[in-house]
Order: structure tokens, then sequence, then C-alpha cells
């Protein structure tokens, strides 16, 4: 078991390293680069010898892959940039062309990082780079984000198997009457709606027509600020329970899918097992019907969901980008569309990696659980 | 004795006759015939159909029978209530909200269309050759969906379009070049199931190439697989395009899809939230048929399903 747990955690390494390479790949064919929102607001009034040095600062002038390698593992490593001017010289020329960063980086000033590629280490060393947007480390801006998606995922998961699976447990055991087929007529339904319209949906009566819910946020008050305006430190104020109203909305949007899934699939292996030899001992046994169908029937059916773990993250982690868009979730699902927006490639790349280590782990883990479930599964 | 063995003989030559007589269906007509006692999916298809048709018809429907373009603006008649002329009623450009709802099928609906057959293409393309040749192709190809299928999949078709810019053309291809992984798998299934079978092994007997066995020989028997995946990709698809435009990637802003109509919904609440209604439930109706019929097919191209 312990090697086939490090067989596992050893084949996520080319899985990450591929993921890295690709979204770099595709991020470097973007027209006109980063220097347009490098924060700033108006570059055509730069000449053109700043705009070549600025280029030359940040790496841009080089081919992808050279790029690639000084975010992977650091510019002191390999391809160290000519010093060219005075980088104090530049960054004080971009806080001249854009208020904006720099209002946010004298709230900042002792988090504030720099863009420059000769400063970076590399993610393999744990840095992440400097948001061009907010000229905070890349690893700070996400970790104020993370902590928020998380909260919702698990929630979204928890939500999802305990109502998914009693549902199809209910579904086997009324098979082919009414409530079987409600069920099968709702997640088909579930699956067919947008999540987004359904968000927005929500929204419209509980929040705006019958006001029972918060249109958004993760708490009440915005005590704690960020740079962008929204909050992100609930979690450190406002106690969780104080917090479940903001979170019924997303979970259930976020939750459906998986509901659909986790119902439809308990059922199936429900019906799997009551075939099989020792269910019907546990009949001829003379157990009563709600013992074979819980005890006997439900517990070993619950077995294969195990393996549903991977494909859940990944599909909370997509649905986030927008659930959390619509209902103003502080989490790294509504990050990547603002960095996406921004073009805050530092940014953008670190939740690429987050969110792929993440589906990757649930994978693995999810591995695991089923090998410690199923007896029968040998390693 | 003589005359009971010819009667015999003849009594066989007639149930032979009788048994020749019984015409022996196709795989193609027995599922037709399960298709057409199945009233869903019938339903559903037509639902489908009435909306391609409005959607290929949309200019002549906004000429003469709506009477407005796409982007036909009315600053003085904004978020107004469905009337006459306006048979839903006014976005906040002051836009007839039928005539954009009609156009917004022809992109949403052709553009999930075209790139699930794109999608398909390269699927069945790579999945056949994995499939057949195995071995290194197989090991790589299977590395770089592991890969691609990472990275949660609304993250990468951001980054992509948003690499690419907001067009109709990048957001088919960005789809189609993204979604083909699940397609890939399944024909690789099929196909290393297939490779070993006595009619692939005669034929290679009788020095039938590779790219003639794969096309002539495996993939008549996985087309009944690419018909039922079509039908519920193009349904993945419009989910997909819907909620990249909606983010305001996909399609530009100026062009109405079903999924970028509802961008600004929540400015609709206060002033007119039919707006937010038509769409969505476009979108839920369409993708709800697409699954419908792709079930139907399931059945009806499966031989262990009674008729």
């Amino acid at each position: 078991m312990t090697r086939h747990i490090i067989r596992r955690l050893l084949q996520a390494i080319p899985t990450l390293f591929g993921v890295t390479l690709l979204s770099y790949m595709i991020m470097s064919f973007a027209p006109g680069g980063p220097l347009a929102t490098l924060g700033l607001s108006d570059p055509q009034n730069l000449d053109q010898e700043t705009i070549e040095r600025l280029e030359s600062q940040y790496g841009l002038n080089d081919p992808w892959y050279i790029q690639y390698g000084r975010w992977l593992v650091g510019t002191d490593i390999i391809f160290r940039l000519p010093q060219t001017g005075n980088s104090t010289a530049v960054e004080e020329t971009i806080e001249r062309s854009s208020p904006t960063t720099s209002s946010a980086r004298s709230a900042n000033s002792q988090q504030g990082c720099s863009v420059l590629a000769n400063e970076r280490r590399g993610i393999v060393r744990g840095d992440f780079g400097c948001s061009y947007k907010w000229r905070r480390p890349v690893f700070e801006v996400i970790g104020e984000r993370l902590p928020a998606t998380i909260e919702l995922g698990i929630a979204t998961l928890f939500v999802s198997l305990f109502v998914g699976v009693p549902l199809g447990i209910g579904a086997a055991i009324t098979r082919g009457r009414i409530f079987d087929n409600a069920t099968r007529v709702l997640a088909v339904v579930f699956n067919a709606v947008p999540n987004f319209w359904m968000g927005l949906m929500l929204l419209l009566v509980f929040a705006f027509t019958l006001g029972w819910l918060p249109s958004g946020g993760r708490c009440e008050r915005m005590r704690v600020r960020l740079p962008d305006g929204s909050t992100g430190g609930c979690a450190d104020v406002v106690p969780i329970y104080n917090r479940l109203e903001y979170m019924i909305m997303p979970v259930f949007v976020l939750a459906v899918g998986g509901i659909a899934g986790y119902s439809r699939y308990m059922r199936t292996s429900m019906l799997e097992t009551i075939n099989s030899d020792y269910v019907r001992t546990a009949r001829a046994k003379g157990l009563s019907a709600r013992a074979v169908w819980l005890n006997h029937a439900a517990r070993n059916a619950l077995i294969p969901l195990a393996t549903f773990l991977g494909p859940a993250v990944v599909g909370i982690l997509g649905g986030a980008a927008i659930t959390e868009t619509i209902f103003s979730w502080p989490g790294l699902g509504r990050l990547i569309v603002e960095a996406v927006g921004n073009r805050d490639y530092p940014v953008i790349m670190a939740s690429v990696v987050i969110g792929a280590t993440l589906t990757v782990v649930a994978y693995i883990i999810s591995d695991i659980l089923y090998a410690l479930f199923d007896p029968r599964i040998r390693y | 004795m003589a005359t009971s063995t010819n009667a015999k003989v003849a009594q066989l030559q007639e149930d032979a006759k009788q048994f020749t007589l019984v015409k022996s269906k196709s795989h193609w007509q027995r599922a037709l015939d399960q298709l057409r006692r199945d009233y869903l999916t019938l339903i559903a298809l037509a639902v489908v159909l009435t909306l391609a048709v409005f959607a290929i018809l949309a200019p002549q429907i906004s000429q003469y029978v709506t009477g407005y373009r796409f982007d036909e603006e009315n600053l003085s008649r904004i978020f107004a209530s469905p009337s006459y002329d306006h048979p839903l009623g006014t976005d906040e450009q002051g836009r007839d909200h039928l005539t954009r709802l009609i156009w917004g099928g022809q992109v949403s609906l052709g553009i999930a269309f075209l790139a699930a057959i794109l999608s398909l293409t390269i699927g069945v393309i790579f999945g056949l050759m994995t499939g057949y040749y195995g071995g290194v192709v197989d090991d790589f190809m299977i590395w770089f969906i592991t890969t691609l299928n990472s990275i949660p999949g609304l993250f990468l078709l951001l980054i992509v379009s948003s690499v690419l810019g907001p067009d109709p053309i990048n957001l088919i291809l960005v789809l189609g070049l993204l979604g083909w992984t699940g397609t890939m798998r399944l024909v690789r299934g099929e196909t290393l199931a297939l490779r070993e079978r006595e009619f692939i092994v005669a034929a290679r007997a009788m020095g039938a190439s590779d790219a003639r066995i794969m096309a002539i020989h495996i993939f008549p028997n996985i087309i009944s697989i690419v018909i039922i995946t079509l039908a519920i990709d193009i349904g993945v698809l419009i989910l997909a395009e819907s909620g990249l435009s909606f983010l305001g990637f996909g399609i530009p802003a100026y062009i109405p899809s079903w999924g970028n109509m509802l961008t600004n919904a929540q400015a609709y609440f206060s002033r007119a939230p039919h707006l937010v209604i038509m769409p969505g439930l476009l979108i839920t109706i369409t993708v709800l048929c697409l699954y419908v019929i792709g079930d139907g097919l399931r059945d009806a191209f499966d031989p262990t399903v009674n008729s």
C-alpha cells in the first residue's frame, strides 16, 4: 500500500510538469504580451525606449521556453538577464503611469514585491512570482483566496454526498416506482440546467424578490478588505455558523451536479449489490428488509463512490469560477476569472498549478480510499 | 416409405421457404424500429430540430417576422415589458429580446455543433490510432490526456479563450480542441477490444493496410458510439459555451448568444426580470432534449435492450 502511494505520488510529477508546460505554452501565444497590463493604465504614453527596457527587464523578449525555465526554476540558475538600467527607475515609471497600482501598492508597501525577471526564484522553490496587477507575492494573493474555495468545496462535497446517497438508496428501493422515476427525471434536468443561470434564478427569487438570503459575499461586515476591494478575511473575523446563510446558494448551485451524479451512481451500485450472494444470505437468515438494505447492501454499494472524489474536485473547481463570480465569493475561481481578464500571468499560472495539484491529489486520495474501503483491492 | 420421405422433404422445403421469407433486419433497421417507438426521444428530436430551423432562418425571421435587427438599438425604449411590438420586451439598450434570442440560438447551436464535430473528429482519429497501435503512441496520448484532464476544465477554457480573444471561430477551435479527451478514451477502448477480433485478423492476413483496417473494418463498428456521443457532446458544449460567454470570454458582447445575453443579468433584476428567464430556459430545454436524444440512441443501438 505504501509503495502504491509513493508510486502514485511519483506519477503525479510528470502530470504536473505537463500541466505547467501546457499552460505556459498556451499563454505565451497571447498577442501583445502582458506589458499592457503590467499596471500601466496607458502604455501608449511611454516612449519606445522605455517599453523596450521594460520588456527586457521582465524578460518578455525571450522565447517562451526560456521564460518558462525562469518561471520554473528561477533566474539565478538559468538565463540570468543582463542588468539594464536601474530597477527602481522602472518601478517608478510604472507607478507614475498607473495611479491605481501605486495606491494599491502603498496600501501594502511592506508586502510589495518586484515583478522583475531577475528576482524570480522559480516555483520549484516556492516562489510563485509577483502579481502584475496587485504588486504582491502571488503566494499571498492565492493564500487569501484558497481557504474560501476550500470551505465552499468541502461544504459542497458534504451536501452532495448526504443528499445524493440517500436519494440513490431510495431510488433503488423503489425501483420502477414514482420516487425512482422522479429522481431520474430530476437528475437529468439538473444536469441540463446551466449552473450560472441556476445561480441567477436563485438570486432573483431568494435574494432579490423574497430577500431571504444575502445576494453575495462571504460575511456580513466587510471588515477585512483585500487590495482589490473584495473581502477575504471573513474566516478570521466571523465564525462559520454566522456565515452559513451566505453559503446556502453557492453550495446548492455547486452541489446540484454532484447530487444528480451520486444519486444515479448509488442507485446502480445498490442494484448490483442486492443481487450478490451475501445479500441473499442475509435475506435467507430472515433479517428485516431494512437491515438487508441499509447494513448489507448500502454499505457495500458505497465503496465505488470513493472513486468519485477526483471528478468531484474537478467539477467543484471548474464550477467555482462561475459560481464565485455570481455570488461575489472571494475564492480561487473568481480570482482566476479576474486574473484572466487582467492578463495577470503569474496569478493565472499559480491558480492553474494549485487547481491541478488539488485535482491530482484528489485522484490519489480517492484511489487510497477505494483500497481502504474494499479489502479485495490489493496493490 | 418413399412417399413419406418425399412428404417430409416437401415439408422441409416449405419450412425453409417460410424461413427465408422472414427478412433478417440489419443493425440500423433494428435501431430505427426501436427509435420509432420511443416517443420521448422523438419529441426531443422534434424540439431540437425546431430550434435548429429557427436558428438557421434567423436572418429571415428577424427581417420578415419580428422586424428588428439583433443590434438595432432604441434608447427610448429600454427595458420595455412584453408588448405587441416587442413580444418578449427589450433589453438595456432597447434591442428586441425575441430577435436576439433567435440569433443567439444560431450562435449557440452553431458553435456547439461545429465544435462537437471538430472534437469528435479529433477524438475518433486519436482513439483509433492509440487503440490500434498501442505501445509508445498510446502511453504518450494517455499521459497527455491525463495532463489535460488534471486542469479544471473551465480554467483551461478561460486561459485559451482569453489568449485568443472573444471571437466565434476561436471559440469553436477552443471548445473543439479541448473537448475530445472523453471521445478518445471511448473510441480507444472499443478499438482495443475490436483489434483482436477474427475479422480484423482475417483482414490483416489478406494484406489490408493499417489505415484500411481502421477506416473500413473498425470505424463502422464504432459509428453508433460516435452518433450517441455527438448528441451528448453538443449539449455539453452548449453549456460550456454559454458559461464562457456569460463570463465575457466567449462570444463578443455585440453578437448575441444565449450565454452572453445573461452577462449583465444582475442589472436586470429590478427592471426586467423576464430578460433573465428566457435565455437560460432555452439552454436548459435544448441541452435536456439533446441528453434525451443521446439516451434514446444508446437504447436504440444497444442490441440487449428488448424492443
